[in-house]
């Protein structure tokens, strides 16, 4: 009987637990940012964070506008000289990010990046 | 040739002479006056008990009559089996194999054969029949999405574009089709719209809902699979299309490409009743973009 | 301990042999061959027999044998059961994707998707009462969001029991899919993303099954997959009701509810299973779900719409279209049309090949790009 017990436990007991909904707590989280962060860098670090970090990870620390300058990611106000914008759409060879097995980004968090950066 | 040697064997040689039709109808005549003249009794009281549905006793009719009346059958078999066209059922010589098919059936007169030779000749006219084509109208609808290249020309360089318009196509299709196979041609009047952006980064080019009008018309080939009437095949589409694309500022020109494009492609078709559902995935031949369209129609 | 070691199987979950679109050879429904009455994992014996008679074809078979010939081998390893009580199932998918193939950035890779058993204990008549164990090799995601730490790569796919009062009526539990919409075999479906009944979405929880002339249907509570963390368990429930119509479709509905601590969704949905005779056959469903987030107080619809047609031009051959659209953001006027024409082919039972083009385009103002491509080329093994 433990025998059988021990055997069910072991059929039942998964390793691999991933679904829909693992990325939840990461995707959705309460993020905290420096005082003065305006909405829409708060809206566009939610969706980079969400879109982008599993490749760069390296941006998770970039909570201001003026940490997205340095980076040389962002140019406010021209959107066709910051790399964040232009690479996400129409982009000739190695095209759009995210890349490879990563969906594209849907217009609406499109929009959102420009309402940030500026046209 | 099968069918002629089956019913060799069905119907033995004793029954055969294989000369012309006007030989086998001398036969039959000589055979049917023979009855008329010899069992003319029994002759009708058989059509009698057949027509009230009585009980007919087959020990009640010589072995010479049904034989006469089985010689009668297999030459109506020999005729009806080289038909090249499908008579229907209601012919002289198709009847007439029907109603000495039923005599033999109450006579139980080698009633095995007989029935093998009725399948036989009804197999046949059916195969006949299903070989067939038919021509056949529809009318429909399509919801079309096709994209092109384009190449914008500049100062600083050539810059590749893809315009994607989508919009409808209602047109008219004419097939010849049987019970297998369809062949057909179709067109319908391109009425679309759509546009084209460039890669920001090297300039900034956009155009929306622009007007992109033309005729597509194909021609393709069909396959039935099922007794719904569902098809799969292949079609062979081309669009002449006309879109007039702005160009933009800075001495910049759009370079379109031809008008005229040729596909090569896949459809499905699924009717109820005389209306239809359908689909088309077509590549072009010279380029990398498709043409998808899903539509509704009305087959006459 | 080892004569118990070979119930340890894992299972390939009911993407093996049976498929929705078989209601174009009139099933209606998936309780004619499979367990679990919504169709997905093991198949039962009648199931066997009707994948080895009736949807592959005959081709490596000699001509001698007959259908009954075929119906007998169609068991495990070939064998008819000597006992009604247990029976296993062993299932390999591999395939090969390439992504843009023939364009400048193709790129190729090999996947093996499953490679898993099952094992099924039943008693009574009728099978009135089973107990379902399917455990096996599911490979790291893919797309992976930052945060999420590393998967192995075993799982339990389903566990369960489940007793019928009646032929009609039965009560499962433990861990299955959710019961919503069709259950097309394709995994990366929007209609099956986007309520989030994927291919991992299995659920522990509780589900009632009825069946009569007309009507069959399900109402499923459950509480998430408890191998997974508690806050991130997708609590709710979900029902499906199908109605048979000329006595060869059926039209269902479905309505999904469920939560965790981080967000809600809500789905609903129509779709239509419709015979064409023959084995051939349409199924669509249309369908929006409703997400809330919690942290941000968001609120993002999204609609989903599946259209396919499954078409048989002879035995063992199957000829489809995948046509899908997806609208992630109602808001957005940016949309996706995915549309993906293949065939599958059964060139006897336990062998599947299948080929896939998919051809994505993007639609959206001031938006125009080239659609993307991938070809997916597909073995599926099984005994």
């Amino acid at each position: 009987m433990k025998l059988l017990g021990l055997v069910f436990i072991l059929l039942i007991a998964s390793c691999q637990d991933y679904n829909s909904n693992s990325a939840d707590e990461s995707r959705y989280e309460e993020i905290s940012f420096p005082p003065g962060a305006s909405a829409e860098l708060q809206a566009s670090y939610r969706i980079i964070k969400d879109r982008c970090f599993v490749c760069h990870s390296e941006w998770s620390s970039y909570k201001t506008d003026q940490q997205w300058v340095d980076a040389g990611l962002v140019d406010f106000g021209q959107a066709s000289n910051s790399s964040l914008i232009y690479r996400l759409k129409n982009f000739s060879p190695p095209g759009d990010m995210p890349t490879g097995a990563y969906p594209t980004m849907p217009n609406s968090e499109y929009q959102k990046l420009l309402d940030w950066v500026g046209p | 040739m099968k069918k002629i040697l089956l019913l060799f064997i069905l119907i033995g040689t004793s029954f055969l002479s294989w000369g012309n039709d006007t030989n086998i109808v001398v036969e039959i005549k000589k055979n049917q006056k023979i009855i008329q003249t010899n069992f003319l009794k029994e002759e009708i009281k058989l059509k009698k008990l057949i027509k009230e549905s009585e009980t007919i006793d087959p020990e009640e009719f010589p072995v010479e009559y049904k034989k006469l009346n089985f010689k009668i059958f297999a030459s109506l078999s020999k005729i009806l089996v080289k038909s090249k066209t499908a008579v229907p059922e209601s012919s002289p010589q198709r009847k007439l194999f029907l109603i000495y098919r039923e005599k033999l059936s109450n006579l139980e007169y080698e009633e095995s054969k007989v029935e093998k030779v009725y399948d036989l000749i009804q197999n046949h006219f059916k195969n006949l029949e299903d070989k067939k084509y038919i021509g056949t109208f529809r009318l429909f609808v399509d919801y079309v999405s096709w994209q092109y290249n384009a190449v914008l020309k500049g100062p600083l360089g050539e810059y590749d574009l893809v315009v994607t318009n989508k919009g409808i196509c209602p047109g008219l299709s004419y097939s010849q089709e049987n019970k297998f196979f369809t062949f057909f041609a179709d067109a319908c009047y391109l009425f679309t719209s759509g546009g084209v952006s460039s890669d920001p980064s090297q300039v900034t080019y956009i155009q929306d809902n622009v007007l992109a009008t033309g005729i597509k018309t194909s021609i393709g080939l069909g396959y039935f699979v099922s007794s719904s009437r569902s098809e799969i095949g292949l079609k062979l589409p081309i669009i002449y299309a006309i879109q007039n694309l702005e160009n933009p500022p800075g001495g910049y020109e759009v370079q379109e490409g031809n008008d005229l494009l040729t596909m090569i492609g896949v459809y499905s078709r699924w009717p109820i009743g005389s209306y239809f559902f359908q689909t088309e995935f077509s590549k072009y031949l010279t380029q990398d973009q498709l043409l998808w369209s899903l539509g509704f129609g009305y087959k006459f | 301990m080892n004569k118990f070691l070979f119930l340890f199987f894992i299972i390939l979950p009911g993407l093996a042999w049976s498929y929705p679109n078989y209601i174009g050879h009139s099933y209606t429904s998936c309780l004619n061959c499979h367990y679990n009455p919504f169709g997905n994992g093991p198949v039962n014996d009648y199931g066997r027999a009707v994948s080895a008679t009736l949807i592959s074809a005959r081709w490596l078979y000699p001509k001698t044998w007959t259908e009954e010939d075929l119906a007998e081998k169609s068991g495990f390893l070939f064998r008819k059961p000597k006992q009604d009580w247990f029976r296993t199932q062993v299932n390999y998918r591999r395939f090969r994707l390439t992504r843009n193939p023939g364009g400048k950035n193709q790129t190729e890779l090999w996947i093996t998707m499953q490679a898993d058993a099952r094992a099924i204990l039943k008693f009574g008549e009728n099978d009135r009462f089973i107990a379902v164990f399917n455990h096996g090799y599911a490979p790291a995601p893919m797309s992976k969001v930052s945060g999420v730490p590393d998967e192995d790569t075993w799982r339990s796919r389903e566990h369960y029991v489940g007793y019928k009062f009646t032929p009609k009526f039965g009560v499962y539990a433990g861990l299955m899919d959710k019961v919503y919409g069709v259950r097309v075999v394709e995994h990366i479906a929007f209609s099956r993303t986007f309520p989030q009944v994927a291919q991992n979405d299995q659920t522990h929880g509780v589900m009632a099954h009825f069946l009569n002339e007309n009507w069959e249907g399900g109402v499923h509570g459950f509480v998430g997959n408890l191998a997974q963390k508690e806050d991130l368990r997708m609590k709710g429930g979900s029902t499906m009701i199908e109605r048979t119509v000329g006595g060869i479709h059926r039209l269902g509905f479905s309505y999904l509810n469920s939560s965790n601590l981080y967000n809600s969704l809500q789905s609903y949905a129509v779709h239509a299973r419709l015979n064409l005779k023959e084995g051939s056959s349409v199924i669509a469903e249309v369908g929006q779900t409703s997400k809330n987030i919690t942290a941000t107080k968001e609120k993002i619809d999204s609609r989903y719409g599946l259209l396919q047609t499954y078409l048989r031009p002879t035995r063992g051959v199957y000829v489809f279209n995948n046509i899908e659209y997806a609208k992630a953001d109602l808001t957005d006027d940016n949309y996706i049309v995915r549309w993906g024409p293949g065939v599958q082919i059964f060139p006897a039972q336990r062998i599947e090949f299948r080929g896939d083009i998919y051809n994505t385009r993007v639609f959206g103002p001031e938006t125009s790009v080239p659609d993307s491509w991938t070809l997916l080329l597909q073995t599926h093994l099984w005994l």
